[in-house]
């Protein structure tokens, strides 16, 4: 027998009663000729933490502590093995991974030591966050090879580095050696875009700028400028069993009522007891993306947006928690993921056969290719259904980008080295075990050895169109891991209102419209200079006058200038200049397009008039305001 | 740590800890009634050890018992690997237990308070 007890309390934390019960417990179990393992809430593993441990259960056989350090490779859970009774155990610290079913020691793989020997100067590149351990340095291993044979000046590639959150003030450092970094996400790239913390790198692409800018890629361009060079992509889809479907003369189903009557139907018919119907995760960071899978479900959004402001949409948010209640409640066939680890605990329980369908990413897609012939029988996978037929809906796409700091050290290395990235060769070697191509890919990088590597992206870019990602959204400004936070917290309570059963979806609904309209962009003004501002906004590089502006808005010149002169208190003139100007500066700022480009951007006919404006409004010169950022 | 009780000699390889890796470090496992500390942060793995260190238990026979003793129950949901926790309790293997937190009101030794160490010997093979 074995007994397992953790204690919740911090060691510092521990009353002596407390002390007491623990080396009580700890005798008894010895007594008992019980195996027992006793964890502690301690801060690290230093010499006095573990002092206070082993004066705590003194008795121990072993004393093992962990801890989270940074590393090289991000922040890892190591282990020190800090003493074994009976046993000579050199006291070190060990890395862990975790792995889908567990912690395990690593084995060590690392990086060849002279890797870095010749580097002057390292240019260090990102690993993708979602690739752990023994698969981060394979990565960044392949990777060092692929930029090593590339050559080319000033490419020194050293180690790859943690995600970048961990090194967000590597950005704002006067100078950082950093080259391409991953970001998590496109709202990731678009925050720190305007914050001019980005280099633009449409240059570093010339001949598929045009494909990124204005085809696919919109996801990856702010301000009309490419900041990110996307690398990896998820989608939601909706597995289900093949077998069980077939069995039952069901075919896939197409929406969300088909996923509900099938469940009912085979879960009536199966007489597997452990067999559940919906299996989905509900962890922070996918929550809102779970509610708006349902939303976009009808096609529609969960604002709808109008140019006077954004105006929640209740009766679908509601029609949706409904629905996910229907699962949960009402039909006790669906299974909720709880905890971080559950993005494989989920992939896990469907892959060994229990449960009907799963509404999770992709990744998943992998496990199947990966399984062979008789995986494509018993398991498939769909778009994500919709709420009728003949409706449009969209599922949530996510995925890692590759961005350059603005105030790298190296920027010709850099620009080289993320063009590498982006080579069809390196795609075909590296994607089998890291990932999808972005949406885009299939038209930057359709070259037949990538193709031929990966069959199944065919498939995948079929999925690929029923996408959207959250940041596409309108609505979604500003911080992005804000409205993570937010959209996590409101509809954790919703979660556990749905399975209590506390809450009517009416009232979760309207929390969560509390919760998400702070964050949504308010209108400057209202009513007809609202609309007048935001056609401004977004056609700043059109040769816009009053004129056309009324036009363009169904009123008189004249009735539109005295309505934006009193909504605002500047003429129509003033404002267009005005907002001309500030884009001006900010691409002077953060991108090296010439000043004639700029003046182009921004609806001047003439370099000419676009400088002598500029003068007016700064007293720089456009160019004389570069040089001086 | 320094030895207060008598231990037995043998260093037969009778249990092991569920962590690939790491019984091999000191020869393969601990000796039954061996006790071990595990202490580390918030969101360090001392969850999935525990879990690991039970499941590796009760997939070679053992009856094995989980206990946190904490301030706010927490749903066995949110434990690691819970799906295979899960089989295992149905099957009787696993039993997972909610243990009150201890009194921190009250001086004196624990010694024969209402809170004592879960039962162990309970449900047999």
């Amino acid at each position: 027998m074995r007994i397992a007890i953790e204690i919740a309390s911090s060691v510092d934390e521990l009353s002596p009663r407390e002390a007491a019960w623990i080396a009580d417990a700890q005798r008894e179990l010895s007594t008992r000729r019980i195996t027992a393992l006793f964890t502690l809430r301690a801060a690290g593993a230093d010499p006095a933490v573990i002092a206070q441990v082993s004066k705590l259960l003194g008795e121990a056989t072993a004393m093992l502590a962990l801890e989270l350090r940074r590393s090289e490779w991000g922040l890892e859970r190591q282990l020190l093995v800090a003493g074994v009774r009976g046993a000579k155990v050199p006291s070190r610290f060990h890395v862990l991974e975790l792995a889908e079913d567990g912690l395990r020691l690593s084995p060590d793989a690392g990086v060849p030591a002279d890797a870095d020997a010749d580097a002057e100067t390292p240019l260090y590149i990102g690993a993708p966050p979602y690739l752990q351990g023994a698969e981060k340095r394979l990565y960044v291993q392949r990777l060092r090879r692929h930029l090593e044979t590339a050559g080319g000046p000033g490419v020194k590639p050293a180690h790859g580095r943690p995600f970048f959150s961990q090194l967000l003030g590597e950005l704002y450092a006067p100078r950082t050696d950093f080259g391409a970094v991953l970001v998590s996400e496109p709202g990731v790239v678009r925050h720190l875009a305007e914050k001019g913390l980005l280099m633009a790198l449409e240059n570093v692409f010339p001949e598929h700028s045009a494909l990124f800018i204005d085809k696919a890629l919109k996801q990856a361009t702010f301000f009309g400028h490419l900041f990110a060079v996307p690398q990896h992509v998820s989608v939601r889809v909706l597995y289900y069993r093949v077998d069980l479907l077939r069995k039952h003369g069901l075919s896939p189903p197409h929406t969300w009522d088909e996923v509900e009557s099938q469940t009912s139907y085979v879960l009536r018919h199966e007489r597997d007891p452990e067999l559940s119907g919906l299996t989905f995760e509900y962890r922070p960071s996918v929550r809102l993306g779970l509610l708006l899978d349902h939303v976009w479900a009808s096609g529609e959004d969960l604002y709808a947006g109008d140019v006077g402001g954004f105006s929640f949409n209740q009766a679908r948010v509601v029609e949706a928690l409904k629905r996910l209640r229907r699962f949960v409640d009402e039909t006790q066939h669906t299974r909720l993921s709880v905890t971080p680890s559950e993005h494989w605990d989920s992939l896990q329980r469907f892959f060994n056969g229990k449960s009907l369908f799963l509404h999770h990413w992709s990744d998943g897609l992998r496990l199947i290719h990966e399984r062979g012939q008789d995986a494509h029988k018993r398991f498939g996978w769909c778009p994500l259904p919709t709420t009728g037929r003949g409706v449009q809906g969209h599922a949530l796409a996510a995925g890692v980008s590759y961005v350059v700091p603005k105030n790298t050290r190296q920027p010709g290395a850099e620009r080289l080295a993320i063009r590498r990235l982006a080579d069809p060769e390196f795609l075909a070697r590296m994607e089998p075990q890291f990932g999808w191509p972005f949406p885009a890919s299939a038209l930057l990088y359709d070259d037949a050895r990538v193709l031929e590597a990966h069959p199944f992206y065919a498939e995948a870019h079929e999925l690929l169109l029923h996408s959207r990602l959250l940041e596409e959204a309108p609505y979604l400004a500003g911080d992005p891991f804000e409205w993570t936070r937010v959209a996590g917290e409101a509809l954790g309570r919703a979660f556990r209102a749905l399975r209590t059963d506390a809450l009517e979806p009416e009232q979760i609904a309207h929390e969560l419209n509390e919760g998400l309209t702070r964050l949504v962009p308010k209108p400057a003004y209202s009513g007809l200079s609202a609309r007048a501002a935001d056609l401004i906004e977004r056609e700043l590089h059109q040769p816009l006058t009053g004129e056309i502006l009324a036009q363009r808005l169904g009123v008189s010149r004249p009735h539109l200038a005295a309505t934006f002169r009193r909504a605002t208190g500047h003429t129509l003139h003033d404002y267009l200049t005005d907002r001309r100007i500030g884009r001006a500066r900010e691409l002077l700022h953060h991108s090296e397009l010439n000043v004639g480009e700029i003046a182009a951007r921004l609806g001047y006919k003439t370099i000419h008039h676009f400088s002598r404006v500029f003068k007016e409004e700064t007293g720089q010169s456009p160019r004389q305001f570069r040089n001086s950022r | 740590m320094a030895a207060r009780r008598e231990r037995p000699a043998s260093t037969t390889v009778s249990v092991r800890l569920g962590v690939p890796g790491l019984d091999e470090l000191w020869g393969g496992g601990l000796t039954p009634g061996a006790s071990v500390a595990l202490s580390g942060p918030a969101q360090s793995g001392k969850t999935w050890f525990a879990v690991q260190f039970l499941l590796a238990g009760a997939e070679r026979g053992d009856v094995v018992l989980y206990a946190k003793v904490s301030q706010r129950k927490e749903a066995r949901e949110t434990l690691p690997l819970a799906g295979r926790l899960a089989d295992l309790e149905k099957s009787g293997r696993v039993t997972l237990h909610n243990e009150r937190p201890i009194d921190r009101s009250r001086r004196g030794s624990a010694r024969g308070s209402s809170v004592t160490v879960p039962r162990c010997g309970s449900r047999s093979k």
